[in-house]
């Protein structure tokens, strides 16, 4: 155990964990990102000054948009959905990553997430924010956008629970809701770490607040496990549900290319899939720069990898079933669609996106490029754009040439689509950099609880492919 | 009051010196008189000019009672001197007017040398809607888009308001006292010329001989840009009277037309569309030929149709003419489709009504040989005269005035109308034109010293010597109900054809200038509705680009918006081409009417100013041009983007527009629609049905395309004008809209809509003018039983009546646009901005027309004059809201509140709605479908209905009669 063994072959018994550190070692590395400054690069504030300005441009891009209307932005008719959906679409499948390591894979004990689970939560979290920005602002009065809430009133008027925009508001503001809970939850022993070690009055009352009075008396750890597995529960529904929910609001439809019945595995295997891109696009720069190789291993990337590649495939298969079932329906309008895609006006994204998301991550297949970081970087940057595509492709795309070729058009965004887009993506990687300083990004108790398993159990339960500790 | 002594303030003294003096110069003077001291007193005093009371004596004093008392009466007549701003109840109510209640006053929109019957709906004084007058001959209820949209000229924001004086504000006194003065100091009239618009009011005809016998030397000018110069001069070569026929299609069953669009750019389009529709609507139909040089509305609607250059037109009605045996006609100088010809005659010969029509465009001796064919087949045309004698052509009659004004000859000019510094053929001189706000009828009867009203001047020429009662009864009805003097026309004139004109000869690319569609000679050209109308055949908005065919495009590499430069002559225009399918080739058509450079707000900028081309020599047509394309550089692009609304002509394939022959329909039917398959139990229904079921039955068989419904919607429905911008982002706010698809006859076979345009199978069909045929399908929302935009709706703002209403709740919506994603028929409209409050922006051509742009108090007071115009009855809406077709159902409450009071049902066909009223052709009908006896329940049972998209199961409640063709067998078989 506890070799370092950096040769391309994967060892059986490869370890999670590399090095030999001390407990207090895991509190120094994860910890002093917090407490100390200095840990962080001057680029840090570089950064997070050019990031603000980018916060700035989403809250521009959010005015303008509240001021004057949807009509700043490009959607028209027939495209009544345009960068709203696609990118609410996007942020939500980006969330889901999170979930699935945090939640699914603790229940099924996969002890690998440790290092990555409190990182791929703040993901989610993030990115559900950005999302959720879109179906409020895409609204043509926001101001009213509540009435989308079920809440009692002097008419008693309710929402239309028939339509699947309302189902949305129930799932992505559960998955909300549950997102945060699970990601506070388990931050309160690593809170109280960090107010342990705080030097500063206020920093131990600030983070002492956060530590809810977590003492790590055993009953505290025995109720904190029982309450996690049971959120961890909760949540794992949410996993299929959200984007299973979400991908209702196409299915639900007449029109073709999205009355798709195949739709709802499909989106839930591209929100893997595109969370797990995004997870390892921010995974890979951050281990490097903190140089924390050693708790987000390449064992850790391989596996990502992995999960990417399966999940690809599902949606690549789905891609293939989508023409198949175009034509095999015999439907004209579902046949005339996919001949759209294939050479309409639109087809270099449609083509991109079978590059982007069908044919480039093949390469995961090989063990070599799994643990090249260079290779991942590029793989995983290259699924986000292409899972950005696919929603272009199912939502103007279809919109734009449906059932009568009088009301055809093109879509075209305007600058107004690109500023609020690319602010919600800086928001995204602002709040990553404040989350990044202020807050343990690496789940410190559960790190030390990894370790502490494998230096007195053996390797054998901590390590790849072997299950969890009951093996 | 100061003890100092002043001067006693004399005011008639003042009164005098200000009596001369106008503009600049009276405010002047006007301010030295208020600032003396004098003034002053007198202004504080209570009593001027007295120390006291006393001084006042019995007399005047009783004078001054009585006109107090007076005075005080005419505070109820405020309203008559002085802008009403304030919402107040009525103390007194007028007689007739409650408020929220229309009244329909009958009036007469006259326009392109005829005169419609229109009914005015007016709601507290402020006109709203026109509407066709179902007792009027020439409107039989129907309108064309011209009448239904200038309404709203009447709110233009940018009329005159005022008596101008060298551009300052003036008064009436002072313009008719100077022009009267001017006209007195010439001798006999000599030097007087009154510039007018074709008259057509006998009042004004009779005020103007008035005004000729006063004044026996003026002259008057009667000048259109769409004139009718060439068909009074034909018959005057044919008849040696110069008549205008009057075409009389009711019962025809074969017509020939040769550039005659009698469906819309004919004078008495609505009543030729009506009549035309009524034999169509029957078993055995009529047949349409149309010859024409470019493609029409009635090129549309033919059964078989020819394109062909201008000049080529003469030599068809010749090669026709000879065919019928019509004597001394001469060989034409172009080569014609002899076997159509031929079959066309024959058709003609053994019809039973038939007529022969020539549109103005055509040449002087197109319609000399059109009385003689129509002569020689007893064609179902009649003969008037003008209304004011035109002796000479309006053009020569220009011409006349220019020569004088450059000899200096006119000593005054009086300009009723018109705006000949525009629509005239070029090289004509500027003329301002005079605006003003009398009619002109009491502008001439003034220039007489008699000012009367209008009222009174009708009425004098009418009612005199006549019973009271019967004139205001024909002024109730918009009707004089005298029959018209049957005008016997002079024989035609045996040995016409040797004095016929020579023949232009034209070997190369020729020019056919048209007013446009919706503009048509520019005086709609600052009319938002009229901008933003898609013109039937393009779809475009907002620009009058050079039309070419799709051969012509093709060699030269060009598409849409590509600019061009057309030289004629010494003249250069740069301007964009719209490639239109069924063009003729080597014919470039350009449209008159837009570029205006003095036109207002929402004209400004829009479209180019083609009558820098149309010269004296080339008024309809010329040869002669060459075309090349336009290079682009760094500054200047050689693109512009069309604002059309419709990009896309083919229908895929698609079972859109059915169409079929007659007789192989008589044969073999259409295939019956299945009932289709629903995943609920069949009993069960999606809203209880309880009540009028409300339907509508749209028949493609006689829809022209003619936008007349698109206008009238717009009109009832408060919808905004969005701008070019907008429509090219493809935001337009019509609740209806025309589909205009083309589809190829391949080799001469039926007609199948299945046919693509686009594929290059067809490309040599497409090449071919003649083998294309048009279809229109009038759409707005489909009322679907089974909608899809309403489950969809997370706020329940959409939802269905128990009438059966798709309905739109505006307060309740909050623009998810779900709906309209989920609309198969994308009948939804979105108001992207808020559309309704910024119409002075719709304008802009190119900025973005957001509510930040300055606007200037001009334009918003525009603003507030064009919020007169909304019919109270509907919504406004606001931005961020769908919107779409509601049925009208403001009028179908108005009816049910009437059927209730009686205590009865909703009797058939007494809810009409906007477009149902407007339709010139009356292919569509709305009522209750739940009575089986209703027409529109009729209509439905017709063997040729059929839902669109019906394999959707949407279960919609307007529904489509097939559309017909009647083609002639010895065309179709060989």
């Amino acid at each position: 155990m506890a070799v370092i063994d950096k040769e391309p072959e994967i060892k059986p018994y490869e370890p999670l964990i590399e090095g030999n550190p001390s407990y207090g070692d895991f509190d120094e590395s994860i910890g002093r990102l917090i407490l100390s400054h200095a840990a962080h690069s001057k680029a840090w504030l570089k950064w997070l000054g050019i990031l603000f300005m980018g916060v700035n441009l989403l809250l521009l891009s959010v005015g303008v948009l509240l001021w004057q209307g949807i009509g700043v932005w490009g959607n028209n008719q027939p495209v009544g959905w345009g960068f709203d959906i696609i990118n609410f679409v996007w942020w939500i499948g980006i969330g889901h990553a999170g979930t699935l390591i945090s939640a699914v894979l603790l229940l099924v004990r996969q002890q690998w997430r440790n290092s990555i689970n409190r990182f791929a939560e703040a993901m989610t979290i993030f990115a559900v924010m950005c999302a959720g920005m879109y179906p409020l602002l895409h609204t043509g009065r926001p101001w009213v956008a509540y009435w989308l809430f079920p809440y009692p009133n002097i008419l008693a008027m309710w929402p239309n629970f028939r339509s699947p925009l309302v189902w949305d508001v129930f799932a992505v503001s559960t998955y909300m809701t549950i997102s945060i809970l699970f990601w506070f939850m388990g931050l309160i022993p690593d809170f109280a770490t960090i107010r342990d070690k705080a030097s500063s009055m206020p920093m131990k009352k600030i983070y002492g607040l956060l530590a809810m009075g977590w003492r790590g008396s055993a009953k505290h750890w025995h109720r904190y496990e029982a309450a996690y597995i049971i959120l961890a529960g909760i949540s794992a529904p949410l996993v299929l549900s959200v984007h299973s929910i979400v991908s209702l609001d196409f299915a639900v439809s007449i029109v073709p290319g999205w009355n798709n019945t195949l739709f709802p595995p499909y989106f839930v295997a591209g929100a893997v899939f595109a969370g797990f891109a995004m997870v390892l696009t921010f995974a890979i720069p951050v281990r490097k720069i903190y140089k924390l190789d050693h708790l987000i291993t390449d064992l850790h990337l391989d596996w990502m990898a992995k999960i990417m590649l399966t999940t690809g495939l599902i949606v690549f298969f789905g891609y293939l079933l989508e023409v198949y079932y175009a034509f095999y329906s015999g439907s004209e309008w579902e046949m005339f669609m996919t001949s759209n895609r294939f050479s309409g006006p639109y087809m270099v994204l449609f083509w991109s996106l079978w590059l982007f998301n069908g044919i480039i991550p093949q390469l995961l297949w090989f063990p070599k490029v799994r643990r090249n970081t260079t290779m991942l970087m590029i793989i995983s940057f290259g699924i986000s754009i292409g899972m950005w595509l696919e929603r272009f492709v199912i939502i103007p795309m279809s919109l734009h040439r449906d059932f009568l070729p009088s009301s055809w058009g093109m879509y075209y965004p305007t600058i107004w689509d690109f500023g609020m887009f690319a602010g919600t993506i800086f928001f995204f990687v602002f709040m990553m950099f404040l989350f990044i300083r202020f807050l343990p990004f690496i789940n410190i108790f559960e790190v030390k609880d990894l370790w502490l398993k494998m230096k007195h159990q053996g390797h054998v339960p901590a390590v790849a492919g072997k299950g969890g500790e009951e093996n | 009051m100061s003890d100092k002594k002043l001067n006693k303030f004399n005011l008639q003294e003042v009164r005098e010196t200000l009596a001369n003096k106008g503009g600049q110069e009276y405010w002047r003077s006007m301010d030295q008189v208020a600032q003396t001291p004098e003034f002053e007193a007198w202004v504080e005093d209570e009593f001027p000019n007295r120390s006291s009371i006393l001084q006042i004596d019995r007399r005047d004093f009783i004078k001054f009672m009585g006109a107090s008392m007076m005075l005080a009466g005419m505070a109820g007549c405020r309203s008559m001197f002085l802008p009403t701003e304030k919402i107040v109840p009525y103390v007194n109510k007028p007689e007739d007017i409650i408020p929220g209640k229309a009244l329909r006053f009958a009036t007469v929109f006259t326009h392109n040398q005829s005169a419609l019957g229109v009914l005015v709906t007016s709601y507290e004084g402020r006109p709203v809607k026109i509407e066709g007058n179902p007792s009027h001959p020439n409107s039989m209820g129907a309108t064309d888009h011209f009448a239904q949209a200038t309404i709203l000229d009447l709110y233009d924001p940018d009329r005159s308001r005022e008596v101008f004086k060298k551009n300052l504000p003036s008064s009436w006194d002072v313009l008719l006292r100077e022009a009267r003065g001017a006209m007195d100091a010439t001798d006999k009239g000599k030097g007087i010329f009154i510039l007018t618009e074709s008259v057509l009011s006998p009042t004004l005809a009779a005020e103007l001989s008035g005004l000729q016998k006063a004044f026996p030397a003026a002259a008057v000018v009667q000048y259109d840009a769409v004139n009718q110069d060439n068909v009074l001069e034909g018959s005057n070569i044919a008849r040696g009277a110069r008549l205008h026929p009057r075409y009389d299609l009711g019962g025809v069953d074969v017509i020939a037309s040769f550039d005659g669009d009698f469906i819309q750019s004919m004078p008495e389009n609505v009543r030729m569309s009506r009549e035309f529709s009524d034999k169509r609507k029957t078993v055995e139909m009529n047949r349409l030929y149309v010859v024409e040089s470019s493609p029409s509305l009635t090129g549309a609607m033919a059964d078989h149709r020819r394109a062909v250059k201008p000049s080529q037109i003469e030599a068809n009605l010749r090669a026709l003419a000879q065919r019928l045996g019509v004597a001394g006609i001469e060989s034409g100088a172009a080569k014609v489709d002899a076997r159509f010809i031929a079959a066309m005659a024959s058709d003609l010969g053994s019809a039973a009504k038939k007529v022969v029509i020539v549109g103005a465009s055509a040449s002087v001796a197109s319609h000399a040989i059109a009385h003689a064919i129509n002569e020689a087949l007893s064609g179902s045309v009649t003969y008037h005269a003008p209304v004011v004698r035109q002796d000479a052509s309006q053009i020569d009659a220009l011409r006349g005035l220019t020569k004088a004004i450059n000899a200096g000859q006119v000593g005054v000019l009086v300009v009723l109308g018109g705006n000949p510094t525009f629509d005239a053929p070029a090289q004509q001189p500027l003329i301002a034109p005079i605006h003003n706000t009398k009619s002109a009828l009491e502008l001439v009867s003034s220039l007489q010293n008699r000012p009367r009203s209008s009222y009174e001047l009708v009425k004098a020429k009418h009612g005199v010597g006549k019973d009271t009662a019967q004139f205001e009864k024909w002024l109730n009805d918009g009707v004089i109900t005298v029959a018209e003097k049957a005008v016997s026309a002079p024989a035609l004139n045996p040995g016409f054809a040797a004095s016929l004109p020579v023949q232009k000869v034209s070997s190369g690319l020729e020019i056919a200038f048209r007013p446009d569609p919706t503009l048509w000679d520019g005086r709609w050209a600052n009319n938002g509705w009229m901008q933003e109308l898609p013109k039937p055949l393009t779809t475009l908005t907002w620009d009058n680009p050079a039309l070419i065919g799709p051969k012509m495009a093709d060699d030269m590499g060009l598409s849409d918006g590509d600019h061009v430069n057309i030289t004629l002559g010494k003249q250069t225009l740069r301007i964009p081409v719209c490639v239109t399918v069924g063009h003729p080739d080597d014919v470039v058509t350009l449209n008159f009417g837009n570029g205006r450079t003095e036109v207002g707000s929402v004209g400004h900028q829009a479209g180019q100013n083609v009558n820098i081309l149309r010269t004296g020599l080339g008024f309809w047509d010329a040869a002669g041009a060459t075309v090349a394309k336009a290079a682009g550089g760094m500054l200047e692009s050689n693109h512009t983007d069309l604002a059309l609304t419709q990009t896309h002509h083919s229908m895929e394939g698609r079972d859109i527009i059915r169409a079929f022959n007659r007789d192989e329909f008589a044969k073999e039917g259409m295939e019956k629609e299945e009932e289709g398959v629903s995943m609920y139990p069949s009993q069960e229904k999606e809203f209880p049905f309880d009540g009028p079921q409300w339907g509508m039955s749209i028949d493609l068989n006689v829809c022209t395309g003619c936008h007349a419904c698109v206008t009238a919607c717009q009109a009832e429905n408060n919808i905004p004008v969005i701008g070019r911008m907008h429509v090219l982002k493809g935001r337009e706010m019509h609740w209806m809209r025309i589909d205009r698809y083309y589809t190829v006859s391949a080799g001469g076979k039926q007609v199948d809509p299945r046919d693509e345009i686009d594929s290059p199978n067809h490309k040599q069909d497409v090449f071919n003018p003649d083998a294309v045929k048009t279809v229109m399908m009038p759409l707005a929302c489909m009322h679907c039983e089974i909608a899809p935009c309403e489950p969809v709706c997370p706020v329940a703002a959409t939802v269905h009546s128990h009438e059966g209403l798709n309905q739109m709740v505006y307060n309740r919506c909050v623009g998810t646009r779900y709906c309209s994603n989920n609309c198969p028929y994308k009948v939804r409209r979105f108001n992207f901005l808020n559309y309704t409050d910024n119409q002075p922006n719709f304008m802009d051509r190119t900025e973005v027309p957001y509510t930040w742009t300055i606007t200037s108090s001009e334009k918003n007071n525009g603003r507030s004059l064009l919020k007169m115009i909304a019919n109270p009855n509907v919504t406004v809406r606001g931005r961020g809201v769908m919107e779409k077709c509601t049925y009208c159902v403001q009028r179908i409450n108005e009816a049910r509140i009437e059927a209730k009071k009686e205590q009865r049902e909703i009797k058939d066909g007494e809810v009409v709605t906007a477009c149902q009223q407007a339709c010139p052709s009356g292919a569509i009908v709305f009522g209750n479908i739940a009575d089986k006896k209703s027409a529109v329940s009729k209509l439905k049972a017709n063997k040729r209905n059929y839902t669109l998209l019906g394999e959707l199961n949407t279960k919609n409640r307007t529904t489509y009669l097939a559309k017909l063709r009647n083609p002639n067998p010895e065309l179709e078989n060989a």
